[in-house]
């Protein structure tokens, strides 16, 4: 045999092999070719328009698109035609998201949205721009709007057509405004403690009082509180009056026992101040304290707050008739 | 009897049990106090035109009075009412005078006529407090009032400038990468600013768009919003970058504020799925060896 003769059996795998990385060459060069191809315009998907009042001549109308796109590109404008004629008005800018900063004109029926520094937005990205201040076209009838995305030179990216919006004077305009409101429930307006130096269950008690909160307010509330600057007091000879447990939420403190005026605080929804983890007791400040909070809305349950005074008193408090005016402060938050 | 009476009225302490004898005199009272949730345009040196809505849903009557009163406006949307009429709005805003009594289970429209001085074009608040009148008896009087504000829209061109931070860690062991982008208004002028939070993971794309809705940043002020990444698989590199978008001089343009952060996540369990795969790949290679070293001598003891 031949040495130089080389062994078929021992080529076969070889040659197989470079046979599959030939064919994966050629499939990978077709993908990046495709892929790689300057592309033609495309169109746009998912697209929509509506439009807050569909009465014809309508001032001050907001007009909301969303769409997707379909082609990578570096879109510099985003023109928005709309069919007919009589579109008027000087639009703003409410909202705009999955696009860059910009600016926005109108000339006859074309809206366009110019991107301040033209950004790259890649195939598939949600794009949605809301336009206040429009007039509505005179005219009853359909209308629909042609959405184009192009290149700062200019070149077109993608374009679409969005469904048809109508516009009518037969219609009903309804506008429903939902103010925003905060709900504040107190359980107890009033009460007293009967109390008895000579007995600890007498000499030591307590009266929950219970609160509600509920808002629409987007960034939630703001719960404080704050008592008459003279605290407890008799109105007795020499006005005594029983000692707050601290000087505020910053000092408080687990029970110390008599005499002492305080209270905690325990909920749920709302956020409740540090302060009073581990049921501790602060004592009242005429100024007022934050002690609960929430940075959203409520939604249809309540929050729930439930503030527990409490008195403790020894022979060494003065007889008599002691009152306080505590006062729950809820503010809505801005949003 | 010598007996230390405080907020005494039922002398019947005697009956108490352990628990004490605290006594509510009087019962619940709710209230409800509505304000326009946008801001009510307002003409330098007219008179802008709003109202309050203050609701009874009680089964019977309520008096509150209403007065103006100070806002401290402090980070992430809290406000805080004050103790005293707001001097801004002294003289040019009159809330009733004397109380007002709300039928049970009503409500009062209070309208208001607010003139307005001359004021740089931005958002103006005025602040004021409903406070229901305090039940008679009692020791200790329980008030709830509600604090709220009117929004004041004085149009015109502003100087608008939002600066931010982004706060993720480089490496997170877990699901996701969690942390929290910190706006602040360094502008001249109150900002409703929007966003998104856009993420996209390495491997495997996946891009996805949180779209964060308006909210509104007074000067000075800061607000934080929670920012969050998954990657698509256990482990990943997953690009967060947040975009807040604001109006610029006018309605007309608008700003952005990208901030943008990569993080490396890892699943806690795939350093176990590792650790175990490696270990199975070393049992296998040790009973492998094992194997080839039992089989020659199995053979030599069949020739033998």
């Amino acid at each position: 045999m031949n040495p130089h003769t080389p062994n078929p059996t021992a080529m076969r795998p070889r040659k197989r092999l470079t046979r599959l990385a030939l064919g994966a060459a050629v499939v990978g060069t077709c993908l990046l070719a495709l892929t790689a191809l300057p592309a033609g315009a495309a169109t746009l998907t998912n697209m929509s328009w509506t439009v807050s009042n569909n009465q014809i001549s309508a001032t001050n109308a907001s007009y909301s698109y969303s769409f997707k796109t379909t082609t990578l590109g570096t879109i510099k404008t985003i023109t928005f035609v709309v069919s007919g004629a009589g579109l008027a008005g000087t639009p703003t800018i409410t909202r705009a998201y999955g696009i860059g900063a910009g600016t926005v004109s109108r000339s006859g029926q074309t809206i366009t949205y110019t991107v301040t520094s033209a950004v790259a937005v890649s195939a598939g990205i949600p794009i949605y721009v809301e336009f206040g201040g429009l007039t509505n076209s005179s005219t009853a009838g359909s209308y629909t709007t042609t959405i184009t995305t192009q290149t700062s030179v200019p070149a077109t990216i993608d374009n679409g057509t969005t469904p048809a919006v109508t516009l009518a004077a037969n219609n009903t305009a309804v506008t429903v405004n939902l103010a925003k409101s905060l709900t504040f429930t107190v359980d107890t307006t009033a009460f007293e403690l009967d109390m008895d130096p000579s007995l600890a269950a007498l000499a030591d008690q307590s009266a929950t009082v219970g609160l509600t909160v509920q808002t629409n307010a987007n960034s939630g509330y703001t719960l404080s509180v704050a008592d008459n600057a003279t605290g407890l007091q008799s109105s007795g000879t020499g006005n005594p009056v029983i000692a707050k447990v601290s000087t505020g939420k910053a000092t408080s403190v687990t029970w110390p026992g008599a005499p002492a005026f305080g209270y905690t605080v325990t909920g749920t929804g709302a956020t409740i101040d540090s302060a009073f983890s581990g049921s501790k007791y602060a004592g009242y400040t005429s100024a007022g304290e934050t002690i609960a909070t929430r940075s959203g809305t409520t939604g249809a349950s309540a929050d729930t707050i439930s503030i527990a005074n409490r008195v403790a008193i020894n022979y060494a408090s003065a007889s008599g008739v002691y009152s306080d005016t505590v006062t729950y402060t809820a503010t809505p938050n801005y949003n | 009897m010598v007996a230390t009476m405080l907020a005494t009225a039922l002398a019947v302490a005697s009956t108490a049990t352990a628990g004490g004898s605290a006594k509510a005199v009087s019962g619940s009272r709710a209230l409800a106090v509505s304000v326009p949730a946008d801001p009510v345009p307002a003409e330098v040196g007219g008179v802008a035109r709003t109202l309050i809505r203050v609701v009874n849903p009680n089964g019977f009557a309520v008096t509150v009075v209403i007065r103006s009163r100070t806002l401290a406006l402090g980070d992430d949307g809290k406000v805080s009412v004050g103790g005293g009429p707001d001097p801004r709005w002294a003289g040019r805003v009159q809330f009733p005078v004397g109380a007002l009594r709300i039928p049970a289970q009503s409500y009062r429209n209070v309208p208001l006529a607010i003139h307005v001085p001359h004021l740089s074009p931005d958002l103006y608040f005025v602040g004021f407090l409903v406070t229901p009148v305090a039940t008679e008896g009692g020791s200790i009087k329980v008030v709830n009032q509600i604090g709220s504000f009117l929004t004041l829209d004085v149009p015109g061109p502003r100087l608008r400038l939002l600066t931010g931070h982004l706060r993720l860690p480089s490496f997170v062991l877990g699901s996701r990468a969690s942390g929290e982008m910190r706006v602040t208004n360094l502008g001249h002028a109150s900002v409703t600013m929007w966003g998104e939070n856009d993420t996209t993971s390495s491997p495997g794309g996946g891009f996805q768009q949180e779209r964060l809705g308006p909210s509104l940043l007074p000067v000075g002020r800061s607000r934080s919003i929670a920012v969050t990444g998954k990657p698509r698989w256990p482990v990943g590199i997953v690009t967060v970058t947040t975009r807040v978008t604001y109006p610029g001089r006018t309605a007309a343009e608008t700003r952005q504020l990208v901030l943008t952060r990569r993080v490396i996540v890892v699943s806690p369990w795939a350093p176990a799925a590792i650790g175990a795969l490696v270990g199975l790949l070393l049992a296998t290679s040790w009973w492998r060896r094992r194997r080839r070293r039992s089989l020659p001598r199995a053979a030599a003891a069949q020739h033998a």
